[in-house]
């Protein structure tokens, strides 16, 4: 009796010690590649060469930024990512609040069709509609422009943010509406002084994650820029691998620029970030 | 005086807001969402080089593309990839999953490291391994061969998709680990302490509770896990661009080859028509098969 209840107990331990031991293996797992990258960008390039490798920098230098920056148009990329991303979020926000306020609230014919419509997409791979989204955007001379890029991205996953903040509306009171309509209020000083504020959790989530998708965003850029002044970063990134293949202290710089501001964001907004994967369940 | 008239009026304004305010979302979805969904079926009967007017070619796209040598390679690829990456994803995020819902210390800590690198530019992550795994002055070429291992091929024509589906979890598991959480945390406390103190032991709380109170969040993560390694494009173009050879020449990238590069328009649109097909297909029978599992417990 005694030996198997310390058996037990002591399987318990050794169960516990393993969970520790995986939990923080992969912690680590994640961590060292992203801090040797950051640590990577800051060595002389020379450095790279020694053996054995160094983890901390012997020597801190900002020559790999200029490089980056002087002998590649990152300046550029970062603009160009920035113009796209605002867009895409500041357009996909608006654009689907508006359309989740009529959808949830108000009354008009053909809106069930309308939003079953709107439902349609969320089986449909992206795959799917590449090609002939790239016909379209051809056809209306926005290939290499900012729009070609922002306009697809912002409606492809529409669907998803309507859906989302229809259902968030649904499980906010009516009461506030009601009164102000009563007031005299038309249903566009609804909309942005109530509706909006109203929403602001579950737009700050949509936020992120349309921020996430367009910054990160590759494939769709790739096929619709062709010249190097409209390149966003992740292809400015892969262009410059493609140059200077052998310079891999330049291209962690480049690489830890890039991610940065996620990383930031990451850091300042974590909760919508996990909010942004609990979200992402309710298709 | 609230009248008749009045209030059909403030109806019909009602009305016209409504289909304003849904109105341009409507228009651009129809455009650039719905309506080349619709188009890749109609393109995919079509022979078309964007150069010359399209050619009505009936069903030889899809007859060319199941006859190609190139195609099934492709698929065999494909499959082997997903099937490297999504089982193990879900078991390795079911088992962190776990022990982070034991609430163990640093919680909040590991939740937000494990969730990082599902943010981050694929790009960019494909880089830093890419650095890493490099053979001369990589870091875990180096720690390997502190450990007596010399010579890994890393994208060996063998290794490349190992590699590339092992970067994949790298990114991805953190998202899967959250997800599942998000569902071990709602299964009610209740259920778990009733069955501890009739006795049930850890291995029977999982079988008997754990899991099938989770069924439906795993198959939702199953399903979604599918379709998107299905799809996987970034990290197989930054890593290997397809190779060695046509090691690694998944289906996303086959395709946007032939669109983009050979410029068959149609040819591209039917292979886009066959993964939706096949993605469905997949879909529907994951959905029976979960049922199945559940009604047989």
């Amino acid at each position: 009796m005694m030996t198997r209840m310390r058996t037990k107990t002591l399987l318990k331990k050794i169960s516990r010690i393993l969970s520790y031991a995986l939990a923080y293996g992969y912690a680590l797992a994640i961590l060292f590649p992203l801090t040797l990258m950051a640590l990577t960008a800051f060595k002389p390039r020379h450095e790279l060469f020694a053996y054995p490798p160094t983890f901390w920098p012997r020597e801190w230098t900002l020559q790999n930024f200029e490089r980056v920056f002087h002998t590649m148009p990152y300046t550029a990329f970062f603009r160009n990512t920035l113009i796209v991303t605002t867009t895409v979020v500041i357009a996909q926000l608006a654009l689907s609040a508006a359309a989740a306020y009529a959808f949830a609230r108000l009354r008009f014919r053909g809106r069930d069709g309308l939003f079953l419509l709107l439902l349609i997409s969320l089986m449909v791979p992206s795959a799917v509609t590449v090609v002939p989204t790239y016909v379209l955007v051809r056809y209306l001379g926005w290939i290499n422009e900012y729009a070609g890029v922002a306009v697809p991205m912002i409606f492809s996953n529409i669907a998803f943010g309507v859906f989302f903040l229809r259902q968030y509306l649904y499980g906010i009171p009516l009461e506030i509406e009601e009164a102000a309509a009563i007031e005299g209020a038309s249903i566009w000083r609804i909309w942005w002084s109530i509706i909006l504020p109203n929403c602001r959790p579950a737009l700050a989530t949509l936020a992120v994650i349309t921020f996430v998708s367009a910054w990160n965003a590759f494939l769709w850029p790739l096929i619709v820029l062709s010249s190097q002044d409209r390149f966003v970063l992740s292809i400015g990134l892969m262009y410059m691998q493609g140059q200077y293949s052998t310079d891999w202290a330049g291209i962690m710089a480049g690489s830890l620029v890039t991610i940065l501001p996620i990383a930031v964001a990451y850091v300042a907004l974590q909760k919508h970030f996990v909010e942004a994967v609990y979200m992402s369940g309710m298709r | 005086m609230m009248t008749w008239e009045t209030l059909r009026r403030a109806k019909a304004r009602e009305g016209i807001s409504g289909y304003l305010l849904a109105g341009p979302t409507m228009v651009g979805y129809l455009l650039f969402c719905l309506c080349p969904a619709a188009a890749a079926v109609i393109l995919s009967l079509f022979e078309w080089n964007l150069l010359t007017p399209p050619r009505f070619v009936g069903l030889q796209n899809y007859r060319s593309l199941v006859t190609a040598p190139g195609f099934w390679n492709t698929a065999g690829v494909t499959l082997k990839y997903v099937l490297l990456n999504v089982p193990p994803q879900i078991i390795l995020s079911f088992v962190l999953a776990s022990i982070l819902n034991q609430k163990i210390r640093g919680y909040r800590v590991l939740r937000g490291i494990y969730l990082l690198p599902w943010a981050l530019m694929p790009i960019a992550v494909s880089m830093i391994w890419k650095f890493m795994l490099d053979p001369n002055l990589g870091y875990v070429t180096y720690l390997a061969e502190r450990l007596g291992i010399y010579g890994i091929q890393w994208f060996s024509p063998k290794s490349a998709l190992l590699t590339v589906a092992a970067l994949n979890i790298w990114q991805h598991s953190g998202f899967t680990t959250t997800f599942l959480l998000i569902g071990l945390e709602s299964i009610p406390t209740t259920y778990i302490e009733a069955a501890s103190i009739d006795g049930a032991s850890a291995w029977a709380l999982f079988w008997r509770i754990r899991l099938p109170l989770m069924m439906p969040v795993l198959i939702f993560v199953t399903i979604t896990s599918f379709i998107g390694s299905f799809q996987v494009f970034d990290a197989v173009f930054a890593l290997t661009q397809g190779g060695p050879g046509t090691a690694t020449n998944v289906y996303y990238l086959e395709l946007y080859r032939q669109a983009f590069f050979f410029l068959r328009m149609g040819y591209a649109s039917a292979m886009a028509v066959l993964l939706f097909l096949v993605l469905m297909a997949i879909t529907l029978v994951q959905l029976q098969l979960f049922r199945r599992i559940d009604a047989w417990r």
